[in-house]
């Protein structure tokens, strides 16, 4: 047996171990009291989208900052497939009141807090989620920019009382709605299909894959067809008409069959995981996880209306703020004393949900780079420490001007209907844009800085 | 440190080293060394973040080059690049 076989085989066995392990703390926590399955379910959401983002390399930083750096598109396509999917699928939640969305303050802050994220997820060379697999990855940068993500949103929510007044101030007298909205005169499931599904997601998702065709991903697909014609019939015609131009457009989306997989499934990973939440909170009676954390004594985690940072979908940031206040509470340094953690609370990381959702995504990033012999730990050298804790620090701040990540704000909001989403996307590229032209300004420089006599 | 490495190995034949790098600097790094060989030199590209494989896949065609070949040793990838 070669050593490399004897390697993959030692990492097939820790994947196993840490499914086991992940199986063992779902069992304690089932045993110490039925209501913690509810966190249980949690976490191994949070597994298989871990497990899902690693196999598709699926990171929303990626897609546009090598749509705008290299031309790429595969990872655009990928977000928008996943979108469209989780879109139809949340609208017939709706349709069966199942779902546990809610729509979110609509303003130009989505764009200003997806601004400053974008910068931030390029800098760091992963988005929200990105950060987390490619912990579970073995990946040190992204684990500088996890703490960074955790630290600065702590922080920035409680100094001077200036996420207080942005809140009263500002956020609260903006209008909130989602696209069915407009649509009730039509019967449901219709406005839900139609409203959110259709209009709100599949439209504006079609375009911009439209846009992104004729700019970027035409040149390469018509090529590829234009090759295999002549191949078919040397010396026959090489042009090209309507029907190519489809075949050219599937050809883009379908560019890598990896992200493609992985954008179909994490669609219907995300539709399942809110029908299970919901279907959870109807079993205990509940419409958030505090209720049951106050039925079991745990008060000090909970808020005084007795709740819970519970979102019921995917969602990244606000729990790992949560984990900053934690912390700095652990310290002596008070955290909580703002109206963002009396909203959602800073419970012990033992019993917040959420957070164990983001646990289970490095966990589940783990085992599959395991599975795939991909994991290894990177310790973050030079310019990278800067990369990550500045790239994280931006995307911290962003989240909470833009309340939500890549995930939270854009991917969840626009496949439920709530236009906001497209706005935080669109700051997003903007974000993007400006980081990516840095960078390669950047890599210029250093690629000059070598000896070029050779050439 | 994490530094980026570009040296002759031998005539035609190019060193392109990007370890311990993050995205999207290994794919940009690349793209820029490739625009620097003339048609028919090698380019081997060592690098270990994972999803820079994928981007490194998708610019073959915009930035000229064939992947001629793609080896892994121990948690690195040498994927070596011929300009078209």
């Amino acid at each position: 047996m070669s050593q490399q076989e004897t390697s993959f085989d030692k990492n097939r066995l820790w994947a196993v171990l840490i499914a086991a392990f992940l199986s063992i703390v779902s069992l304690i926590y089932y045993s110490v009291n039925t209501y913690y399955i509810y966190l249980v379910v949690y976490i191994w959401f949070g597994v298989a989208y871990g497990a899902l983002l690693q196999y598709g390399r699926f990171c929303l930083a990626s897609a546009f900052r090598d749509l705008f750096g290299l031309g790429v598109t595969r990872m655009f396509a990928g977000i928008m497939i996943a979108a469209v999917i989780f879109s139809f699928i949340m609208a017939g939640l709706e349709s069966i009141n199942m779902s546990t969305f809610h729509s979110g303050p609509f303003g130009g802050f989505r764009i200003a807090g997806g601004f400053i994220f974008g910068l931030g997820m390029v800098m760091a060379g992963g988005c929200a989620s990105g950060t987390l697999y490619k912990c579970g990855e073995g990946n040190g940068t992204s684990l500088l920019a996890f703490i960074a993500i955790c630290i600065s949103q702590a922080l920035f929510v409680d100094i001077a009382g200036i996420f207080d007044s942005y809140m009263t101030g500002y956020i609260y007298d903006l209008p909130e709605f989602i696209l069915s909205d407009f649509f009730e005169f039509l019967p449901p499931p219709f406005n839900y299909f139609l409203g959110n599904a259709v209009v709100n997601t599949l439209l504006p998702a079609l375009l911009l894959l439209i846009i992104v065709y004729v700019f970027r991903g035409r040149k390469s697909s018509i090529k590829k067809i234009k090759e295999s014609k002549t191949a078919g019939s040397p010396g026959g015609a090489e042009e090209t008409g309507f029907t190519d131009e489809l075949y050219g457009f599937w050809l883009m989306l379908s560019a890598s069959k990896r992200t493609v997989i992985a954008g179909f499934l994490i669609g219907i990973t995300a539709g399942a995981h809110v029908f299970a939440i919901e279907a959870l909170r109807e079993f205990f009676n509940i419409d958030n996880f505090g209720e049951l954390l106050t039925i079991m004594n745990h008060d000090s985690d909970v808020t005084r209306g007795g709740m819970i940072f519970d979102p019921g979908y995917w969602y990244i940031t606000t729990q790992e703020a949560q984990l900053g206040a934690w912390f700095f509470n652990i310290i002596g340094l008070n955290a909580s004393d703002n109206l963002f953690f009396k909203s959602v609370g800073v419970p012990s990381p033992l019993r917040n949900p959420a957070l164990w959702m983001s646990f289970g995504i490095v966990f589940g990033a783990t085992i599959m780079a395991l599975f795939k012999d991909e994991f290894k730990f990177k310790i973050p050298k030079g310019e990278f420490i800067v990369w990550g804790l500045l790239g994280g620090t931006l995307m911290g701040l962003g989240a909470r001007l833009g309340l939500g990540c890549n995930i939270g704000a854009f991917f969840i909001k626009v496949a439920g209907g709530d236009p906001a989403g497209w706005l935080f996307g669109a700051g997003l590229a903007l974000g993007s844009f400006v980081c990516v032209k840095f960078f390669d300004w950047w890599t210029t420089r250093k690629l000059a800085d070598l000896d070029f006599d050779d050439f | 440190m994490a530094k980026v490495d570009f040296k002759k190995k031998e005539d035609g034949r190019y060193l392109l080293s990007v370890l311990d790098m993050v995205c999207p600097h290994p794919q940009l790094y690349t793209k820029k060394a490739v625009a620097k060989l003339a048609a028919g030199e090698l380019l081997d590209v060592e690098f270990d973040n994972t999803s820079s494989g994928e981007a490194i896949e998708q610019i073959s065609d915009s930035s000229g080059f064939e992947i001629i070949s793609r080896e892994k040793e121990s948690n690195k990838f040498v994927w070596t690049l011929k300009k078209v």
